[in-house]
């Protein structure tokens, strides 16, 4: 076919060039597409079966792998990094390509880049269901996916930035810098994180301890909501929106602030996760301030996509691909209103620990990332397949239900997490805590039901949402290889001209726009990371704290493998009902052998800091048998398998060299007499046990976890604090 | 086709709903006899809150029909929709009714209610922080109203093509608020570049957007100020100080005023065995929620020693049992319970542990610990010999 170039349509490249003819790669972006669907609802299901095990603990069934400690990683995983994760490279494979204006960079690339995702995500889903779980929240997986992660992310930016490379367009519209600094920045995030000391093929541990690890993870768990869940979706939006709505971008100056604003003021923020911890007070007040100075840059986003369906209105109302756009952006503004009020002190003495947060995250990610997800898939697959969608009633179906199950998912849990904190902090006038911890937590489980309610709501509008997109791809034509034409660009425009925004001076140019991206993103996590890793006095040392014995650290990879962190916290902040409830606040150098930190996130149940001593041996022993036989209503699941399996000693010695390289002060050669440290104190236990007509084997795993157990907070009683 | 699909859903929904809501109340029917704090009464008024709003999402959704077909057929299925949004709500607020008890329940209950404390002036913390929690999901419902409206109404279109039809420029008072250029003077602003069909116009940073930006640098600036500058707020550990000092002056005063001046406060050294048949069911009713995991319903003993011996790990007399209670041993696997119940309940449940003497429970568990005698007026018995018998605190065997 012949087709001449037609030079009048294309005054500004002047150069001449010849009109090419190309091909987009559909095939990719459908793949990903049917992952998200897929991995969205494994993610879910997961989810609501946590939800319901938190209802009825006995879900479980007395099967590891299905027990909350373990599902619940499953959850968040699948969810953000295979739903989202998916759903992000769907949305960028199509539009990068078209805004680029021209195909992925390389086949094989995107092949792999799909393929071996889908591999990791299959990896990671089996090694935590078996237990391999590094116990840094939303970076559970162990160390050899770590490593593909980065291979396949490197990957990714080579096929994304070669792209970018090759382009017919001189200008990144600013979809494209979102892309680019989220590439980046979670490049930067993942591997600081996930610096780690491997002991064996699925066991590592964190290169930092205590203070620093806490730091380091949050600033990772906290960037990632912001350039996993945030950078990327906004990217999204300014493309499919505006496609969607058939409107221009309401204000270009405005994506230039609030994108710059974003990237560099959002890395701060992670510290905002460890108010009133251990953390230094400066980290705590910058994690604050910084969450404060969010606010705005986030709305920048909120506005530029609402103001930019300004005249569409009644488009909104007719198009169920514009309603669930709609309330993606406001779901995003609520969600980012709420974060810097959170960030203050006083409202997170209350909000953090509890369901609060659960509801607080859940608006974002069911709201702003689920639906904005759902919005470009309905507007993405019936342009692949040249077709209409085959029900625009049930995808409006789809919406309500969705936006109903929001609802009933975020109310009852904020109520739930004000409540319980209300009641936690409840002291009778005559100075004793009036509740009980685990009154607390029987008084919120109709708000349980009601948010496992919300759940299924939200997972019924996806599976309708799955039903018409299937009928949807039948009645279509899939164009596996999408047939477009453009300009090559052309030396001439390369300069720019006079008078232009002086914005347009990096969009030209894309490797300026990742270093300039990493720059303002690094600033922030240095500031923050390196003064805590290099000034003594961030950590000052408590000369009693000693490290923990081997039998000890057998029992912390047991509390690590089931989870326990996720339901208890280990971190007692300086507050007068919890140091009544628990004991004496957490101190900062208590931590100092803890590879990786347990300061956990979210108290299901009581915090464990310093459980050590409280209760008899026979009393943790009957308690991981059956939680309801020494509390009775608790919703804490059984652990029968810990009786069964025994300790694997062939381990130790390794650990404990691990931990020697980490710097924990064993002495030289201790690796060879581990064991039979491990083997006294073990029988110690037994026979605590046997007092109390308990009969167990010295090699049972349920022995390593009470030693760790009867270990937390002990080492702090009569110690002195010493600054150096 | 569509509207069938609705329908589904709702019916779906209810059966849903409503089961969730006889769990909800069978729940707090049998498991939650303590009343809640004051504080839910308010909980209570919000829920009513978020209930209406559920509730207008559903009218909203049984509605929608309407909004993209205007037929008259629709007429017949909307009288069944209605039928069934309100069954619907019949289920609704049945789960509401739960709540609702709540705050009768708990209107005696005279501390700690946010609404009350700030009527009477005594706004802390925590009520400051129940209002901005309270202001975030009114924000949030009324951003959800909001939108629904806005799609419902036609109230952008309608007057742009009011300005439209006169011909001439008119700013909306939202337009004016956000510094926005009108529609039809939008092609002033369009930028010159097109990427794969998007158009990009320059509207200014709207005034209130930008404003509030300087605002929450200044304010961070002085946040930052103030705690590590010039320290005129307290940091976690001053503030934690403050708190304890706070809840101590509370206590001391209320300690005042219950015992009528006299600041005879029941501690181990004072505390009588209780005979009144109140103390003992008191401490009977404190003993079946917290004590019987470890030592048996009956007091017959488990992971805990027997209550129904004559034989005692730390001393038998009354003096010796409230001790232990109040201060643990947790050595042992005894935990204080110091912080849980006052002196009061303390004495309730020592006496109540001492009236399990010679009661013969089933299953009951080996002596543990040494022979105690009765004094004979043990209530008489001169604390000093108590005092020295456990001071002891030896008996680690």
């Amino acid at each position: 076919m012949d087709f001449t170039l037609n030079r009048n349509a294309d005054l500004h490249n002047s150069g001449g060039g010849v009109m090419e003819k190309f091909y987009y790669d559909n095939q990719t972006v459908k793949l990903f597409g049917y992952a998200t669907l897929f991995w969205g609802v494994i993610g879910m299901l997961a989810g609501l079966w946590i939800a319901l095990e938190l209802v009825w603990p006995s879900l479980n069934f007395g099967f590891a792998p299905i027990t909350f400690g373990r599902l619940r990683p499953v959850h968040t995983n699948a969810v953000v990094f295979c739903f989202f994760g998916n759903g992000i490279f769907m949305g960028v494979y199509y539009s990068l390509q078209r805004l680029c204006k021209a195909r992925m960079f390389s086949d094989t690339l995107s092949k792999v880049h799909f393929w071996g995702w889908q591999l990791i995500i299959a990896a990671a889903a089996a090694t935590l269901l078996m237990g391999f779980n590094t116990s840094k929240e939303y970076a559970e997986l162990e160390w050899p996916i770590d490593v593909a992660i980065t291979l396949v992310w490197v990957i990714f930016g080579v096929n994304l930035m070669g792209t970018i490379l090759k382009r017919r367009e001189r200008h990144l519209y600013v979809a494209i810098w979102f892309y680019i600094a989220t590439w980046i920045t979670v490049a930067m995030l993942h591997i600081v994180n996930s610096i780690e000391i491997p002991v064996s093929l699925f066991k590592s541990y964190s290169w930092y301890a205590g203070v620093q690890d806490a730091l380091v993870q949050w600033w990772y768990g906290h960037n990632a909501v912001a350039f996993f869940l945030t950078t990327p979706y906004l990217g999204l939006m300014y493309y499919f929106l505006p496609k969607a709505a058939e409107r221009p971008v309401y204000s270009y100056r405005l994506s230039i602030i609030h994108f710059w604003a974003l990237i560099f003021i959002y890395i701060w923020a992670g510290p905002h996760h460890l108010l009133y911890t251990a953390l230094p007070d400066w980290a705590q007040s910058l994690g604050t301030v910084f969450s404060v100075m969010l606010l705005a840059p986030s709305w920048g986003g909120m506005i530029n996509g609402l103001f930019t369906l300004r005249g569409a209105w009644d488009k909104v109302r007719e198009s169920a691909v514009l309603k669930f756009m709609v309330v993606a952006i406001t779901a995003y503004g609520m969600a980012t209103f709420e974060g810097p009020l959170l960030s203050l002190k006083n409202v997170n003495a209350i909000s953090h620990y509890t369901d609060w947060t659960i509801a607080h995250v859940h608006v974002g990610a069911l709201g702003w990332n689920g639906f904005l997800t759902f919005g470009v898939i309905y507007w993405l697959i019936p342009k692949m397949f040249r077709t209409k969608l085959y029900s625009e009633g049930l995808a409006n179906t789809h919406f309500w239900i969705g936006t109903l199950g929001i609802v009933f998912y975020a109310v009852p849990l904020y109520w739930a997490g004000w409540t319980q904190s209300m009641m936690w902090k409840q002291f009778t006038p005559e100075g004793q805590l009036q509740y009980q911890f685990l009154e607390t937590v029987n008084y919120i489980i109709p708000m349980y039901a009601l948010r496992a309610l919300g759940g299924l709501l939200f997972l019924t509008g996806v599976l309708i949402g799955i039903y018409n997109l299937v009928k949807t791809v039948k009645m279509g034509d899939f164009i596996a290889n999408e047939p477009a034409e453009a300009m090559p660009l052309s030396v001439a425009t390369a300069n720019g001209h006079s008078g232009e925004h002086w914005h347009r001076w990096i969009e030209r140019r894309p490797v300026q726009m990742l270093i300039g991206s990493l720059v303002v993103v690094a600033i922030g996590g240095l500031i923050e990371l390196v003064p805590t890793f290099l000034v003594n006095s961030n950590v000052p040392t408590i000369a009693s704290v000693k490290p923990y014995t081997p039998l000890e650290l057998h029992g912390r990879d047991i509390y690590q493998r089931e989870g326990c962190y996720l339901c208890h916290s280990q971190m007692i902040r300086p507050f007068r009902d919890e140091v009544a409830r628990y004991g004496e606040y957490s101190k900062a150098g208590e931590f100092v052998y803890d590879h990786p930190f347990q300061w956990g996130s979210k108290r299901t149940g009581p915090d464990l800091a310093r459980i050590g001593g409280k209760y008899p041996d026979s009393w943790h022993y009957n308690h991981m048998l059956e939680p309801s036989s020494m509390a009775p209503g608790s919703i804490m699941p059984t652990y029968p398998w810990l009786f069964d399996d025994e300790i694997d000693k062939s381990k130790t010695e390794g650990i404990i060299r691990a931990m020697q390289t980490l710097g924990v002060p064993y002495p030289e050669g201790y690796d060879q007499q581990a064991n039979k440290e491990l083997d006294e104190q073990a029988m110690h236990i037994v026979e605590s046990l046997k007092k109390d007509k308990i009969t167990t084997k010295k090699e049972k795993e349920i022995v390593a976890l009470i030693a760790y157990l009867q270990r937390m907070g002990k080492d702090i009683k009569n110690a002195s604090t010493s600054n150096p | 086709m569509k509207y069938i699909q609705n329908k589904k859903g709702l019916s779906l929904l209810l059966m849903m709903i409503t089961t969730g809501g006889l769990y909800a109340q069978n729940y707090t029917g049998e498991s939650t006899p303590i009343t809640p704090p004051a504080l839910i009464g308010v909980m209570g008024v919000l829920a009513l809150v978020l209930l209406f709003v559920v509730i207008a999402l559903l009218v909203a959704m049984a509605n929608l029909p309407n909004l993209f077909k205007e037929t008259p057929q629709n007429n017949k299925n909307n009288t069944s929709a209605n039928s069934l949004i309100i069954f619907f709500l019949a289920g609704v607020l049945s789960l509401g009714s739960v709540y609702a008890q709540a705050p009768a329940d708990s209107a005696a209950v005279a501390s700690g209610g946010a609404i009350e404390n700030i009527m009477k002036g005594n706004i802390n913390v925590f009520d400051v922080s129940f209002w901005i929690l309270f202001v975030v999901v009114i924000c949030e419902i009324l951003v959800i109203l909001g939108i629904a409206i806005l799609w419902l109404s036609r109230l952008f279109n309608a007057e742009n093509r009011l300005a439209a039809e006169k011909g001439g420029v008119r700013l909306s008072w939202w337009e004016r608020f956000n510094d926005s250029k009108s529609l039809q003077e939008e092609k002033n602003i369009q930028l010159d570049h097109v990427y794969d069909g998007i158009r990009e116009l320059d509207n200014s940073l709207p005034p209130w957007w930008l404003y509030g930006f300087y605002v929450s640098i200044l304010f961070s600036a002085i946040y930052i100020w103030r705690y590590h500058i010039v320290y005129t707020a307290p940091l976690s550990e001053e503030e934690y100080n403050i708190a304890v000092n706070e809840g101590e002056i509370a206590k001391s005063e209320y300690m005042k005023k219950s015992s009528g001046g006299s600041t005879k406060a029941i501690d181990e050294n004072s505390v009588e065995l209780l005979a009144d048949a109140s103390d003992i069911s008191a401490g009977k009713s404190l003993y079946t929620v917290n004590c019987v995991t470890c030592h048996g319903s009956l007091g017959e003993g488990g992971v805990g020693p027997n209550f129904t011996d004559e034989y005692w790990i730390h001393g038998g007399s009354i003096k010796d049992v409230f001790k232990l209670i109040k201060y643990g041993a947790p050595e042992k696997g005894m935990v204080p319970w110091k912080d849980n119940f006052s002196p009061k309940q303390i004495a309730q449940i020592a006496s109540f542990i001492k009236s399990l003497k010679g009661t013969n429970p089933p299953k009951a568990k080996e002596p543990q610990g040494d022979l105690y005698k009765e004094e004979t007026t043990a209530s008489a018995a001169p604390p000093s010999a108590d005092s020295t018998k456990t001071g002891a605190d030896s008996p680690k065997k």
